[in-house]
Parts: C-alpha cells; sequence; structure tokens
C-alpha cells in the first residue's frame, strides 16, 4: 500500500494554532481519507501528516434501500422506487440485492489517488481556529496565511487544488539557513529531507532536543511554564547560555524570573544565568544580542520598580479608585472595601484588616501592569518596604491561594481570611453581575474560586457561612451603587457548595444529600456528608425510612396541609406519640446541627422512626374529616423538615 | 562596515521601500500614537484600491513618557510604517530584505516571527500578525489587517511598522535608545532627552484638564458636522485630535474609570462613521473613473 505525506505549508504560526492543529488532524485524517495518520509534524511553519499505508481504494459501502415489498411488484419487477434507489447510486435494478426485508445497494469504493486532491483541500479547509485571518491570494480562513501545499502518494506528486495556494511536490526548509524550494521525493523521506536542510519537523523531537540541550546545561526551571510554547517558536532549536550584570540581582527574584519568562521565553538558571532556546545564527552573535536585551527589560524594570517604591504601597493604595475592578462593580477603591468589611464578618484582626486595605494596591503598581502574574508578590514586597508587619505582607501575598486545584493554600491566619473574602466577592461580584459560569464558559476561573474556597473552608479554624458572607457582600455592592438587581445572588451558596462532590472522599450521593440539609459553611455540610456517609445501617435505615415515609405522603399533598399543628385535632394515640417525640428530639437535633455534632442529631432523629412505624400502622392520614387530614398532612411535613435539617434523605438510594 | 548611525538607516529604508514602488509619505500634521493612525494608513486601507505606501511616524503617547530618566520609555519616538495593500504572497521575504538593506545578516541572527495579535479599540480596528525578533529583541509590528472603523476590509494589507529606536538598538549594538548614533558624533539622546523632560512635564503635570475636555467635545462636533459635509479627510483630522486630546486627560489622570470606556468608544464611533464616507465617496469616484473609461473605449 502508498505511502502518504500532507504538508501544508504556513506563514509562522502561533503555538495555540499548532496545538489546536494537532488535536484536529488525526479526525480529519480519518474523515477524508479513512486512515489513521502514522505520525504528525506539527510545527510553526508546516504542518504534515503521513499515512504510512494507505489503503488503495476506499472500502466498498453498503446502502439500505426502501423495503423489498416496495422495490418489487407482484410479478417480481422493480418498481420506480427501486429504480430510483439503483440509479441514485449509479447502479442498475439487477445490481440490487434482497436482505432483511429491504433491498441494498453496493457502492464500490473510489481508487484514493483519484479523490486525494479533493479530500486533501477539504482537510486544509476543515481545520478550524480560535483566532482566524483572511489573506488576498487564497478565499479561506487560517490562522496565519497558508503559502504553499505538499502531497504525496509514494513517489507520486498529488495536486491539492485549494485556490490560491501553490501545490506540488516541493517543501521549504529552514527559513534563513536553508532558503529556496526543497524537492520532497516521497513520503518516507520527507521528514529527513527536512532535517538536511535544518528543520526537525516533529514537536516531540524539538522538544526532546531542547530538554537535552538544557539538561546539558542544568540547573533550569521553567515556573511560567513557557517550554512548550517555544517547542512550537522554532525548526531547528539551539539551546544557549547567558548572563546578566549581577548588578540586577538587586531586584527581587520574581521580578527578574518575570522579566526572562513573560516576554523573552527565556529559563531561569539561578543567580545571574538564563538560557533560552535560538532557531539559528551564529551563537556568539545570538548570546549577546539576547543579554543585551535582556538587561535592557531588567533596567527598565528596576526603573518601574524605583518609581513603585518612591510612591509607596499607600499611594499605590491611594489611586485604586481610578482602576476597574470590573465594569459594572466599581473601582478596586471599592473593591478594597468589601474586602475590609467581608474580613471584619470572618473575625479577621488587624493583621487581616490591614492586609485587606493595602491587598490590591499592588494594581496601581507599573510593574503589575507590565507584568500582571506580580500581583499579590509584589504587593507584599513593597508593603515590606513601607515597613508593615510580616504577617500583612504575608497576607497580601497569600490572597490569591490556591491558584490552582491541588496548589498550597496560605500558611498565615491573617492570608486565609483575606483569601476567603478575595473569593467571596469575586463570586458574588460575577454572579451578581450574571456571569454565572456554564458549560465550558468561565471566563472569571469562577469554578476554580468556589473550590479554593471550598478549600479554605474545609481548612480553616473560623466559620465560613458562605450565604451570609455573599449577602453582606452584595448590600455592600449596591450600597456602592453598583449595576446590580437588589437580590442577593443565593445561588453562590450552591454553586460553592457543588464543588465539594469532586473534593470528599465520600460517595456523592451523601455530600447531595448534606446538600439539601440547607447549611451555609462548607466545612458544616463536609462534615455531615462524612457523618452520613459512616452512619451505621441500620440508623440510616431508620432515619432514611422516618424522612422518606414522611416526605413521599406530606410532600405529594402540600397544598392540603396545615398551617400548624393543632394539638386538639390529634385523635389517635399514635400522632399523638409522634408530636411528643417530635417535642423531645427537635432541640436535640436542633442542638446538633448547631454545633456540628451530627451524630447526636441523627441518633436522635432515628428515635422517630419507631413511633412513625406506630403512625402509618395505625392512622389514617388521609382521613374523611378535612381538618384533621390537614393536621396530620402537617405533621408529617414538620417530620420531613425536621430531619431534612440533616440532609435530603431521598438523595441516598436504598 | 560599520552600523548605519539612525538617518543612515531610515534613508536605507526610505530607499529600500521606495525602489520596491512604494509612495513615500511623510509623517503627518498632527499628533497620532502610531503609524497606524496615519490616514496614509488608517484611511487608504479602507476601500477596493491598491495601495503601497512608506513614511517615517512620530508616535506620541503622552502615558509612556518617563521625564527622559528611564532610557526604555519615552512620549515620543519613531516608528517606520510600510503599508502593501494588498499584501503579496512574497511580503515577508520582502521584510527581511529590508533588514538586509540595513545591514542585517539574517543568517548570521536569530530572526523570529513571535505571534502577536493587534487590536486599536478607538480606531475599531484588529489584525493578526507577529512581533519580529532579533536575537530576542523586539524590532518590528507584523500586521495583516482585518478590521479597520470598524469596517471589515476588501483587501487585506500588511502592514510593517520598524519600531526604528529598537531596531537601531540592535543595529549599533547599543543598550538604551539614548545611546544610539543619530548623526556622526550626535546621539538619540542629545537631540531627544530634553525633549522627554519637558514634554512629560507637559503631558503629566500642566496640561489644561478643563480646556481639552472643551477641546474633546469640540472636535467631536466638528468631526459630526464634517461628515455630514460628505468631507472624510478634515473629519478625520479631528478623529485624531480627539484622540490626542483624550491622551492627554488619560496621562492626567482626568479620566475616570467609567468614563474611559465611553471616551474610547466616542472616538470609535467617529472613526466609523469617517471611514464609512470615506468607503461610500471611494466606490463613488470608482465607478465615475469607469464610466468615464468606458466613454473613452467608445
Amino acid at each position: 500500500m502508498p505511502a502518504l505525506l500532507f504538508e501544508i505549508g504556513c506563514e509562522e504560526l502561533p503555538a495555540a494554532a499548532c496545538r489546536e492543529a494537532a488535536e484536529q488532524l488525526p479526525e480529519l485524517c480519518r474523515r477524508q481519507l479513512g486512515a489513521e495518520p502514522s505520525a504528525l509534524f506539527i510545527g510553526p511553519r508546516r504542518l504534515a501528516l503521513v499515512v504510512d499505508n494507505l489503503p488503495e481504494r476506499t472500502p466498498d459501502e453498503q446502502r439500505r434501500g426502501p423495503a423489498e415489498r416496495a422495490a418489487f411488484d407482484e410479478n417480481g419487477n422493480p418498481t420506480k422506487a427501486a429504480e430510483g434507489f439503483a440509479r441514485s447510486l449509479g447502479l442498475a435494478p439487477a445490481d440490487l440485492e434482497r436482505r432483511d426485508g429491504h433491498v441494498w445497494g453496493t457502492v464500490p469504493g473510489v481508487a484514493l489517488a483519484e479523490i486525494a486532491p479533493e479530500r486533501l483541500a477539504e482537510l486544509v479547509r476543515g481545520l478550524a481556529f480560535g483566532k482566524s485571518m483572511r489573506w488576498e491570494s487564497a478565499p479561506i480562513r487560517f490562522s496565519r496565511p497558508v503559502r504553499w501545499l505538499c502531497a504525496k502518494l509514494d513517489a507520486d506528486t498529488v495536486p491539492v487544488d485549494v485556490q490560491g495556494i501553490p501545490s506540488g511536490g516541493v517543501s521549504y526548509g529552514h527559513r534563513f539557513a536553508h532558503p529556496g524550494s526543497l524537492e520532497i521525493e516521497s513520503a518516507d523521506t520527507y521528514a529527513d529531507r527536512l532535517r538536511s536542510a535544518g528543520v526537525e519537523p516533529a514537536a516531540d523531537e524539538r522538544r526532546d532536543a531542547i530538554i537535552r540541550g538544557l539538561e546539558a546545561i542544568g540547573g533550569w526551571s521553567d515556573p511560567g511554564g513557557v517550554l512548550e510554547e517555544v517547542v512550537h517558536l522554532v525548526e531547528s532549536p539551539v539551546v544557549l547560555e547567558g548572563a546578566f550584570d549581577e548588578g540586577f540581582l538587586a531586584l527581587p527574584e520574581r521580578v527578574i524570573v518575570t522579566a526572562m519568562q513573560s516576554h523573552q521565553r527565556y529559563l531561569p538558571l539561578g543567580g545571574n544565568r538564563f538560557a533560552f532556546v535560538a532557531n539559528g545564527g551564529e551563537a556568539e552573535l545570538v548570546r549577546a544580542g539576547n543579554e543585551r536585551v535582556l538587561e535592557g527589560r531588567l533596567e527598565d524594570a528596576s526603573f518601574t520598580f524605583e518609581r513603585d517604591v518612591r510612591k509607596g504601597i499607600d499611594g499605590l493604595a491611594d489611586e485604586l479608585g481610578a482602576i476597574t475592578f470590573v465594569a459594572g462593580a466599581g473601582s478596586m477603591a471599592d473593591k478594597t472595601a468589601r474586602l475590609v468589611r467581608l474580613v471584619t464578618e470572618l473575625g479577621g484582626g488587624e493583621a487581616s484588616r490591614e492586609a485587606a486595605r493595602l491587598a490590591k494596591a499592588d494594581q496601581a503598581a507599573e510593574l503589575v501592569r507590565e507584568f500582571p502574574d506580580l500581583e499579590g508578590y509584589i504587593g507584599a514586597e513593597y508593603a515590606g518596604l513601607a515597613g508593615y508587619p510580616q504577617a500583612v505582607c504575608r497576607a497580601v501575598e497569600e490572597q490569591y491561594l490556591p491558584d490552582s486545584a491541588g496548589g498550597p493554600l496560605p500558611e498565615t491566619e491573617p492570608g486565609r481570611v483575606l483569601a476567603v473574602a478575595e473569593r467571596i466577592d469575586n463570586l458574588t461580584v460575577a454572579f451578581a453581575l450574571g456571569e454565572r459560569p456554564s458549560g465550558t464558559r468561565d471566563p472569571y476561573g469562577l469554578r476554580r474560586a468556589a473550590i479554593g474556597l471550598c478549600r479554605l473552608a474545609l481548612t480553616s479554624s473560623f466559620p465560613i457561612d458562605v450565604k451570609a458572607l455573599v449577602a453582606l457582600d452584595h448590600r455592600l455592592l449596591v450600597q456602592q451603587g453598583a449595576a446590580v438587581s437588589d437580590e442577593s445572588p443565593d445561588d453562590v451558596h450552591e454553586f460553592v457548595a457543588e464543588r465539594l462532590e469532586g473534593l470528599l472522599d465520600v460517595p456523592v450521593e451523601y455530600v447531595r444529600a448534606a446538600r439539601g440539609s440547607g447549611l451555609t459553611q462548607p466545612a458544616r455540610l463536609a462534615e455531615l456528608a462524612v457523618a452520613l456517609s459512616r452512619l451505621p445501617e441500620a440508623r440510616l435505615d431508620a432515619v432514611h425510612t422516618v424522612y422518606t415515609r414522611a416526605s413521599r405522603l406530606g410532600g405529594k399533598e402540600v397544598g392540603q396541609a396545615a398551617e400548624r399543628v393543632e394539638t386538639g385535632l390529634l385523635v389517635e394515640e399514635a400522632e399523638r406519640e409522634v408530636v411528643e417525640t417530635m417535642d423531645r428530639v427537635a432541640p436535640a437535633i436542633e442542638a446538633a446541627v448547631g454545633q456540628g455534632d451530627f451524630d447526636a442529631g441523627l441518633a436522635a432523629a432515628a428515635e422517630l422512626d419507631p413511633p412513625l412505624e406506630r403512625f402509618f400502622e395505625d392512622v389514617l392520614v388521609m382521613a374523611e374529616d378535612a381538618a384533621v387530614r390537614a393536621n396530620r398532612l402537617r405533621l408529617l411535613l414538620d417530620v420531613r423538615d425536621l430531619v431534612g435539617r440533616l440532609g435530603d434523605f431521598s438523595q441516598i438510594p436504598r | 562596515m560599520a552600523a548605519l548611525n539612525f538617518q543612515e538607516m531610515i534613508a536605507a529604508l526610505e530607499r529600500y521601500w521606495m525602489e520596491y514602488g512604494c509612495v513615500v509619505m511623510q509623517p503627518y500634521h498632527t499628533e497620532v500614537g502610531a503609524g497606524t493612525f496615519n490616514p496614509a494608513t488608517a484611511l487608504r486601507c479602507l476601500g477596493p484600491r491598491p495601495w503601497k505606501t512608506a513614511y517615517v511616524e512620530p508616535s506620541i503617547r503622552p502615558t509612556d513618557g518617563r521625564y527622559g530618566e528611564n532610557p526604555f520609555r519615552f512620549q515620543h519616538y519613531f516608528q517606520y510604517q510600510v503599508i502593501l495593500k494588498p499584501a503579496p504572497d512574497d511580503v515577508l521575504d520582502l521584510y527581511f530584505r529590508s533588514l538586509e538593506a540595513i545591514g542585517i545578516d539574517v543568517r548570521a541572527h536569530d530572526v523570529r516571527l513571535v505571534e502577536d495579535d493587534w487590536e486599536g479599540p478607538t480606531l475599531g480596528a484588529w489584525g493578526l500578525g507577529w512581533e519580529v525578533w532579533i536575537d530576542g529583541m523586539e524590532v518590528t509590528q507584523f500586521t495583516y489587517f482585518q478590521q479597520l472603523g470598524s469596517l471589515d476590509l476588501d483587501l487585506i494589507p500588511a502592514e510593517i511598522t520598524y519600531g526604528l529606536e529598537r531596531l537601531a538598538m540592535f543595529l549599533q549594538g547599543k543598550r538604551t535608545a539614548f545611546e544610539i548614533e543619530w548623526a556622526p558624533g550626535v546621539s538619540w539622546g542629545d537631540v531627544y532627552r530634553e525633549n522627554e523632560r519637558q514634554w512629560s512635564a507637559y503631558n503629566f503635570e500642566h496640561a489644561p484638564v478643563d480646556t481639552l475636555m472643551r477641546r474633546f467635545a469640540e472636535h467631536e462636533a466638528e468631526c459630526a458636522y464634517l461628515v455630514d459635509q460628505r468631507l472624510p479627510l478634515p473629519a478625520y483630522d479631528q478623529v485624531l485630535k480627539s484622540s490626542h486630546a483624550f491622551n492627554l486627560l488619560d496621562a492626567r489622570g482626568a479620566i475616570s474609570v467609567t468614563e474611559r470606556a465611553s471616551y474610547i468608544a466616542r472616538v470609535r464611533n467617529l472613526a466609523r462613521r469617517v471611514a464609512q464616507l470615506y468607503v461610500e465617496l471611494e466606490l463613488q469616484t470608482l465607478g465615475e473613473r469607469e464610466e468615464a473609461d468606458a466613454r473613452v473605449a467608445v
């Protein structure tokens, strides 16, 4: 079977576009050619695939036609329906087969060599990029202009017809080291041919070469994660090492690292050394140029740093009124005021309040405008330089923790308090502005914020009542004149509680049951979920039975229920017994829920099982007398609501 | 060969693009934040007529000044702007040859195209392209415009914007712009450092806020009037003047958070109306010309 090469030659593609193409090409290859690619070659100037064993023909296809009865008349002659079906497949009626009560036609596969030009053109058109552009010569959209197509079936050139893009058996090597065209003899020599022209076409090979180069130097790190982009910034990677003037080491370390990584995509080697990946050129010249550029950037950063320091953290905090937080939710000064109030509500002390006041000051810092990744870190530096206590500085730095699913939590108490307030405010503002995440859309990273909030709640010693905090924050927003509705976004609490499902090591039905309790502290919800999951089978059965029986009947007839239970209408002994038990266990359940002693609460709830059992045996709920009936229904609803304080037991399958 | 000094470098670029067939224009007569705002780009890129031009443009960005203290930030610097509309297929090679024309051996250095998408909110404009690095130094912005004046473009132009100071720093091996040799014995700093100090003082401390606010509104009104009179070229100057007034107000810290977006939207709105009118008149002119050609042919 022949081998196919198809190369789409482009002007330099962004790394993100390379990744999108790498994801889509296998499926496009299957769809257009019915074959799996044997290799992908993805890089800034070419997207290519090779199929080692391309079938000669596409497979024959069986198509089902009309029912046999409709296809032939009583004399066994084909009907119009059969003739039409055969014609649509380019067959004669005599070619049709009968099977399973239908007629079938076989559409023969086609020679791939014949249809390849068209199918490959479709493949080019099928690639979709998050950001795409038009250009003059070709009527398609692509991430960057496509300048050539090269397709070979073994040694034969396949012309691919995409209007305005030259197609043939020719590729191009390294842009500068090997200018001019490169004849590709066959699919199986493609990669080696490019390597001879200074191009490593395989992304994995380039990545390995870069890592080998870095390992040879040793001591490298990539805190900003630039390596994956660098793989798609070069076709001919050469790892080089450089150094800068040690005087710049006076800058905070992360400022240096960020200056290296965020724009220049360098890899820090510690101290005043760095590594970078060139795409060619003479090593000495290229090194000297890069060193000069980095020193320029560091000198610029020093100027900026010193300007910020001259203003001081308090001076910067004074400028927050002129910086938008989120359109519709006022300025960073407004946000600061809310944070201060929230940390107070959370029981934060002097250090927490001071940290909240300074938390957003670095948003006015020039250095943060330049390098947004430095937020928090540089605020802490500036607070330290202004003489604020260590606890305040740490809290300012820790406010963004945890910044990833498994990332570290704040280590200090004021840091925790501030981190909680920060997340409460982000969630409240987004929800109040109608920016709830939906599906995969979560531009403000609210899921991450909610997960972080849960993790903070599960590990903090102070209570975090999400619902109450959101309501408070919302009141503050309204007072500040934010463009939000008057209704507090209650669903923030639900949204946060939902995240517990993925965080707790408890079967999800217990977490869902616990969420039904109406508790508004994630930590309490978690404790309840754990208590439910560990409940001895017999006790769970008892409480579950009470809840489900009471809610099934009571819940169905809510409309008929009385407003409250009238003792005078309690006729049967069994119903009086239920009420008495309720009166006894209700305070116990309330107290247990209040203290978070859920085992005690569940034990108390289980006491309702025997009387309720008798109730259902002895008492006809749907009594003739409407008042008695209404009273009994209310009684059941009261039982449901009381036990429901310990969770929605209908979520737990029995 | 010694590296070209600043003025020689500019002259070499002028010659290169002139020989390629560009109309070599001159800087525009009012303040612009970038060569893109010069009508030779912002308006000429609209409509169906091909256009090739090249010119130096002083880039005026009041908020970027640092009183001449920081040798990497200026409120006034220079761009060399090239527009090829439509972009020819070999536009990148043309660009790389221009680097050779000013003495850069692209094989000896590490020349890279790094993704950079451009957006100009006041102009209602965006495009995709790159920043061009030489040995890690960003020396050029390269953009395929997709939209200008909030209109999709008929012919996709390539915009090549050389940062002349960066380019000269690379060429001359200087670390800061102040050290660039402008002419024999005269540095960039000799020519412009005091300029930076004084203009930074004006931009940040003395630009008259109330007057500028009044001027912004006047330019806006005048622009609308001129659009009504079907005079897009003078109307566009009012867009530039209102945009500059906004930039100065911004440098003075006189624009609040909520006002900011609305100022930008007002300028964009003006730019859109001017662009629509410009295209309309272009099409009208082309139609008349075709009719005249048809008459001659008869």
